[in-house]
Formats: C-alpha cells, structure tokens, sequence
C-alpha cells in the first residue's frame, strides 16, 4: 500500500478527506472518485457539508440529494455522487431498526425525535456514518469517498457510532426509560436527584417529551448499537484511506498540522495529503512585471515544505500529490477533471 | 459615512462566513477600525482557535465557549451539587442532547446580556467557524420546538427580540469574490434575515486581487504572457463574481484587497481597507 493518488483510488474501499474550508476539499474528494472511476470502479462521492458545495463544484446545481445521482463522465467505471440528509437517513434507520411499522411511527411521530434528527450535529456526525455504511455495503459502488465537513469537529463522527453508543447506555438514559414504565424505585435512587434537575433545567416538557421518545424506542438501541460499531469498525479498517487536503496558507497549513497530529493520536495511518491550490510557477522575467505571483509561489513552497517534514515524522508512509490554483475556483466536471490530472500525476 | 457612526448603529456586529474566507481576520479589522475611531472596543470570539493576534492592545477580548456556556449554566441551577458528577457521567452531554442546541442557545444569552451591560461602545464577535454559524443563530428557534416553558424558552425568546432590534445586533458576512462562496454568502443572507428575522450591515467582499498592470499586456516574453493571462482571467472571473453577488444581494459591499502579509500585519492592511471602504459609503 504506497501513498499514491492512484494506489490510493485503485485499492481502497473508503476514502475519508479532511480539511479545513478553502482549500478546495470537495473538488478534491470528487477528483479522487473520477481517478476511480478512471480506473474502471465505481465510485460515490458522499459529501456531509450541508452546504451545496459538492453540487457547485461538479456543476450539478440542485441535482444532488440523498440518493446517489450518476454524474455522466468519460471513464471507463462509474462516478456517483450523494448529499447527506441527516432526517431521511434517521427515518430510515428507525424504520428499518423497529421491531413494528406501529414502533416506527410512533418514534418518528414524538416531537422530541424531530428536534433531535434536525438540529443536533452529532445526530448529523452519527447519520454520516450509517450513510457511509450502506453506501459501503450497496452492491452498485466500489468505493465511496466522504467528504466531511470544513472544520476541526470533521473527525467527531469517526468516534460518532461509539459516542451513540454509550449516550444509550447512559445510566440517565435507562433510568428515564426506567422511569416511565413506573420502575423508578427500582432504577438507581442516586440519580433521582439527576433527573430532578435536568427537568429544572430544560423544562418537565422537554423531559417527558425525551421519557416516551426513550420508551418508544426502547429495544432499538441493540440494533442501533450493532450498526454503530460496524460503523466504527469499517472506519478503522485496511480498506479505509484518510486524506488531508490542504492549501498553503498559514492558517490553513496549520488546521493541515492539527488532522495530521489528530489521526496520530487516534492512530489512524494517513495515507495521502494532496497539497491544492499551490500557486503556479512562470519563471523567466515574471517577478519584474508580477511580482507578487512570485512571492506568493515562493512563499507557499517554503511552506509547504515544513509541512511535509512534520507530516512525514508522524505518518512515515504518507504519500503526497500537488494540484496548482486555477485562475478560477473549480465549479465543472471539466475543472475536476484537470484536477484528477494533477492529483493522478503525484 | 462616518465611521464612528456606521460602527455604533448596533450594539453588537456578529461577522460570520464560511471556512476560508477570512472571517476571522475581518472581525480583528473591525476592532482595529473602531479603535482607531476613538470607540472602546470589546472583540468576542465564540470557540475560537486565536490564530490570528489583535494588533492593537487597547481592544479587550473575550473567548465564549457552547461546552463550557452549559457547563456553568447546570451548575447554577441546582447540578451544582453535584458538579463533580457532572462530567463523569457525562451529564452535560446529556442535557445538550435532550435538548439539542442548549448550548448554542447559552452562548447568544451570554452575548445578549453583554449587549445590555457591557461598558465598551463597540462589540464585534468572531462567529464560530463555517456553518456552525447559522446553527448558532438557528438554536432558539430549534429549542422552541421541544422545550416550550421554564427558563430556557423565556431565553429563547428573549435572544429572538434582540435579533429583530438591529439597534442591539446585526450580522456582518464576509465572503470571497469566487463563484461558490458568493452562493454560499447569499443563502446564508436569505436565511438569517429571513427565517431568523436577523438584521444584516454591509457584506465584506474579501482578498480582491489587483488586475494586470498598465504595460505588462504589451510584454511578448512567454512566461509575461502566461502570467499575464492567468492574472487576467483571475481579474475577470473575479469581477463576475463581485457583480453575480450585487445582483443577488443588492445593497454595498465593503471591498478589501488580496494582501500578501499574514498575522497582524494583515490585520492592520484589511483595517486600512475597511475603513475606506466604510469611508467610501453613502
């Protein structure tokens, strides 16, 4: 298994891509799929950004939902590309964990799952991963890319399935379940004062709104809990490759340093970092008329090198690719695809 | 306009946009801006990363967290008696998921009781990053759905009056002249002044880069000539993208330069920048 982009493509079945927002993570991901797909696989790009960002930068305008839509390239395999929606995905999960059509809808009919599904972004960060787990195990896809989302809290849904986990395990969580079927002198007396609080706090609605969401959806968490650590086993696989995109800012050279020091610490091999939107270099007279494209291209290098040292001394058998900044951002198939190009070239 | 006046209409400038535009540094710049005005400044920075340094000591700042917001907040209301349980069984998880953006919630009834008591003239806030901003703005609404009595929705409430007053606090977004932080830039715009009845000032349009020179078209050298085309397709993809955002969002637009300095020099060339934008306004 070397570091590079094509190796990358060719041997894995999930490819996770982080980095922070700017430095063209998304064109990147769908760039990837497309070296895939021309190596004859078929590949989807997931994108968790809420943001439109995927369908923008492929050119696909409001085409991209939850449903894989096939993007029409000149490759010999397939590339596919998919929209996470955190509520259809929920609504899937629940009606395919309950025991009964009627335990179903009575969990998507309590108030309190609809407020949990739509805001909470550790719902979202859990949905992502049971998307990537069917998309993993849907017979029409080889690969699948995910594209997470532009910020340091990307990597919270690779603890997300065992985070879910332990929420249900909650010793609050099965005293409340306790509580509502009348068992409470049974359950724990010490967290009675817990409860009482906690309803303080938040109001007795929201409480008893979040006992019968609980109730309802009682013996669905060994289901839910079965899922989560297939999820999370998936993810610490041979078959999954992680990816930091980075451009060469300080700043964004400096979020690049934190996923390289977080996959370390949750010892996760890095396997490619594709340095995007590295100024071009024109030579010859070009610093007497543009000066500043030649600082900017200099700067960067000597950015970028840093980088690489320390990336290296964390990861030793990281690979990297480099794609130069285009004098506009990528927002068609064409634009991936000279992407993919540079990317594929190392 | 008078800048003292343009940054004194609201109380408080929430600045928000997404990853990579420079958010960060525009609401250090506005600091510097007011500051330089004479105006007492207060920077907040909502779960920041304090990359960038303020550059002038006399702005005070103020670091809010959504975890550590809800942390205090169970404490003062009867979990204090057991705060050391708190966080070994994992009770401020659990209350942040029984009731889904609590802490986000905590976090904008800080900033509202700061936009009535702080002494300082001027309160910018640096949002949190990429869209967790609109989450942000979004948590009263959220919280309203379940939580319908008690303390929480009297906030809730409280938090929506004071995002309809564009006299206490109006959002300031801050984008870059490409083609989809522009639409990023105009769907967030519909849904805070929108769904969330938020007040907008003036978009930043930031890291505007120079066109190509007077004479340098006329070079016959190949590489010139490469240069020279890049930058000149930059300068027009550029401009479009600066006009895509006129026509969808009409109203001005405070232009800031591409600077190649970092840090608090960079602070310091986009405050510079601001202020004759904010000069240059009718």
């Amino acid at each position: 298994m070397t570091g590079r982009a094509e190796d990358v493509c060719a041997t894995s079945s999930v490819i996770v891509t982080c980095g922070t927002g700017g430095v063209g993570k998304t064109s990147c991901a769908a760039a990837l799929g497309l070296l895939a797909a021309r190596q004859g696989r078929r590949a989807v790009v997931l994108t968790i950004d809420p943001a439109r960002r995927l369908a923008d930068a492929i050119g696909l305008g409001d085409a991209v939902a939850n449903e894989p839509v096939r993007v029409p390239c000149d490759a010999p395999g397939e590339l596919w590309v998919a929209m996470l929606d955190v509520q259809a995905t929920f609504d899937g999960l629940v009606a395919s964990t309950a025991a009964s059509p009627d335990q179903a809808r009575r969990v998507l009919d309590n108030p309190f799952y609809r407020g949990l599904s739509q805001s909470l972004s550790g719902t979202r960060d859990y949905m992502a991963a049971e998307r990537l787990h069917s998309l993993w195990n849907d017979a029409r896809f080889d690969l699948v890319v995910v594209d997470t989302p532009p910020t340091r809290s990307a990597l919270d849904f690779l603890e997300s399935p065992e985070r879910l986990a332990r929420f249900l395990q909650h010793p609050v969580v099965r005293l409340l379940v306790a509580q509502g079927r009348g068992g409470l002198r049974i359950a724990g007396a010490a967290m009675q004062p817990v409860v009482k609080a906690i309803g303080r706090v938040i109001g007795n609605d929201a409480l008893s709104g979040a006992v019968s969401f609980l109730q309802s959806f009682d013996g669905m968490e060994t289901e839910f809990r079965r899922r989560a650590l297939a999820v999370a086993e998936l993810l610490r696989g041979d078959g999954t490759a992680f990816v930091v995109v980075a451009s060469p800012s300080a700043d964004a050279v400096a979020e690049a340093d934190w996923f390289v020091s977080e996959l370390r610490r949750m010892n996760i091999a890095l396997r490619l970092v594709v340095e995007n939107r590295v100024p071009p270099e024109f030579g010859g007279r070009v610093v007497d008329v543009f000066p500043d494209l030649v600082i900017e291209r200099e700067a960067a290098t000597g950015v970028l090198e840093g980088f690489r040292n320390r990336t290296l001394a964390a990861h030793p058998g990281v690979g990297f690719a480099r794609a130069t900044e285009s004098a506009s951002d990528i927002h068609d198939l064409a634009g991936v695809s000279r992407l993919a190009d540079e990317i594929g070239n190392g | 306009m008078d800048i003292r006046h343009f940054l004194t209409a609201s109380r408080a400038l929430i600045v928000a946009g997404k990853g990579g535009v420079g958010k960060s540094v525009v609401s250090k710049a506005l600091a510097t801006v007011a500051t330089e005005a004479g105006l007492s400044v207060l920077h907040v920075e909502i779960d920041g990363k304090e990359t960038t340094p303020l550059p002038d000591s006399r702005v005070d700042s103020l670091a809010l967290s959504a975890g550590a917001a809800l942390g205090e907040y169970l404490q003062g209301r009867g979990l204090g008696i057991i705060t050391r349980q708190l966080d070994r069984l994992g009770i401020v998880d659990l209350v942040a998921s029984t009731a889904p953006g609590i802490d986000d919630l905590l976090v904008l009834g800080k900033i509202k009781q700061l936009v009535r008591d702080d002494p300082h003239d001027v309160i910018i806030i640096d949002g949190p990053a990429a869209g967790h901003a609109v989450d942000l703005l979004r948590s009263p609404r959220t919280l309203k759905r379940t939580v319908r009595g008690g303390p929480i929705a009297q906030q809730a409430d409280d938090v929506l009056a004071m995002f309809s007053d564009p006299s206490r606090l109006r959002v300031t977004l801050v984008t870059k002249p490409a083609v989809t932080p522009v639409s990023e830039l105009v769907e967030t715009a519909q849904e805070v002044t929108g769904t969330l009845g938020l007040h907008l000032s003036p978009v930043v349009m930031n890291g505007i880069h120079a066109g190509v020179p007077a004479g340098a078209a006329a070079s016959t050298e190949p590489e010139i000539m490469r240069a020279a085309a890049y930058v000149a397709e930059r300068h027009s993809a550029e401009e479009a993208a600066i006009d895509a955002l006129a026509s969808m969002l009409p109203g001005p637009q405070l232009r800031v330069r591409h600077h190649l300095a970092t840090g608090a020099d960079l602070v310091t060339l986009v405050a510079g920048d601001l202020r004759d934008a904010i000069g240059g306004l009718a």
